[in-house]
């Protein structure tokens, strides 16, 4: 299959629900939570800047190693690298006002050129991605 | 046991992608491209997960079983599609699965929709029927990959 890149938006709101079912979750649960969204959406790839954003979401040491055990079963695709006709095109899209006064986010950007460059169809709830241009 | 995905999903670009995966590799895959700029972003996907002791181990053998199994699945997506044609589909929070044990022996699917939001998942049943109605096309029209 053309990978299911998977968004934030899908990623946190799940992570979410699943840890409000814990009183004291382990590593363990969290990655299990993962692989239940793995085998929801049939595929478990992420990007960089998923990475990136879903941990600047985290605020204590002990939901960062959840979110950590939970973010190391996906696969990221980009493997760390972002290329330059990523940014190219990050920026190009960034630089569009698809509405006035409506923002775009960094990572929006970002993930949208990767998906591009690698080939992937980007699962996402996110309103702005939904833009098409 | 052997897992066997027949999907196809479409982008907000208007792009069509069809293909089968083998315990989560890729066999086959068709794309039409869109007519509008590249967008990857998805408009929704259709899964159709097979398992089972007895299922096709190599693509040609897996585009032959559901051509074989052509009317069982096309029945079921047509049924499904008017099942939800009044109602549409609520996907916002997770993806909508149906759970179909005995469509065929001793093979259990799972058919799974998810869409990017709820215009679009009122219009599910017709993307149902145009997965049945182009079953046999779809299926001719994919390219083994190059892994295989």
């Amino acid at each position: 299959m053309a990978k299911r890149l998977l968004d934030t938006s899908l990623l946190i709101p799940f992570f979410r629900g699943r840890r409000r079912q814990y009183e004291s979750p382990t590593v363990q649960d969290a990655a299990a939570w993962a692989r239940e969204l793995i085998h929801i959406h049939g595929d478990g790839v992420i990007a960089s800047p998923v990475y990136l954003e879903f941990t600047c979401g985290v605020d204590d040491d002990q939901e960062m190693s959840l979110a950590l055990a939970f973010l190391d079963e996906f696969e990221n695709i980009d493997g760390g690298h972002i290329s330059d006709e990523d940014w190219k095109i990050a920026i190009q899209r960034a630089q569009r006002i698809f509405y006035p006064g409506r923002k775009r986010q960094v990572v929006d950007c970002l993930l949208f050129a990767i998906a591009r460059r690698l080939n992937c169809d980007l699962k996402t709830k996110d309103r702005d991605l939904r833009r098409r241009r | 046991m052997t897992d066997l995905l027949f999907y196809r999903q479409k982008r907000v670009d208007g792009g069509l992608r069809s293909g089968i995966d083998l315990n989560g590799s890729p066999l086959a895959e068709g794309f039409r491209e869109g007519d509008e700029e590249p967008n990857p972003v998805l408009l929704w996907y259709i899964d159709l997960r097979c398992s089972g002791e007895h299922l096709p181990h190599d693509a040609d053998k897996a585009i032959e079983w559901f051509r074989e199994n052509n009317d069982a699945f096309t029945g079921t997506l047509r049924r499904t599609a008017q099942e939800l044609s009044r109602t549409g589909v609520d996907t916002e929070a997770l993806p909508f699965r149906q759970q179909f044990r005995n469509l065929l022996p001793g093979v259990n699917v799972d058919l799974v929709i998810s869409t990017l939001g709820r215009p679009e998942g009122r219009d599910v049943a017709q993307f149902l029927r145009e997965f049945a109605d182009d079953w046999l096309a779809q299926l001719d029209g994919l390219a083994l990959s190059a892994d295989v």
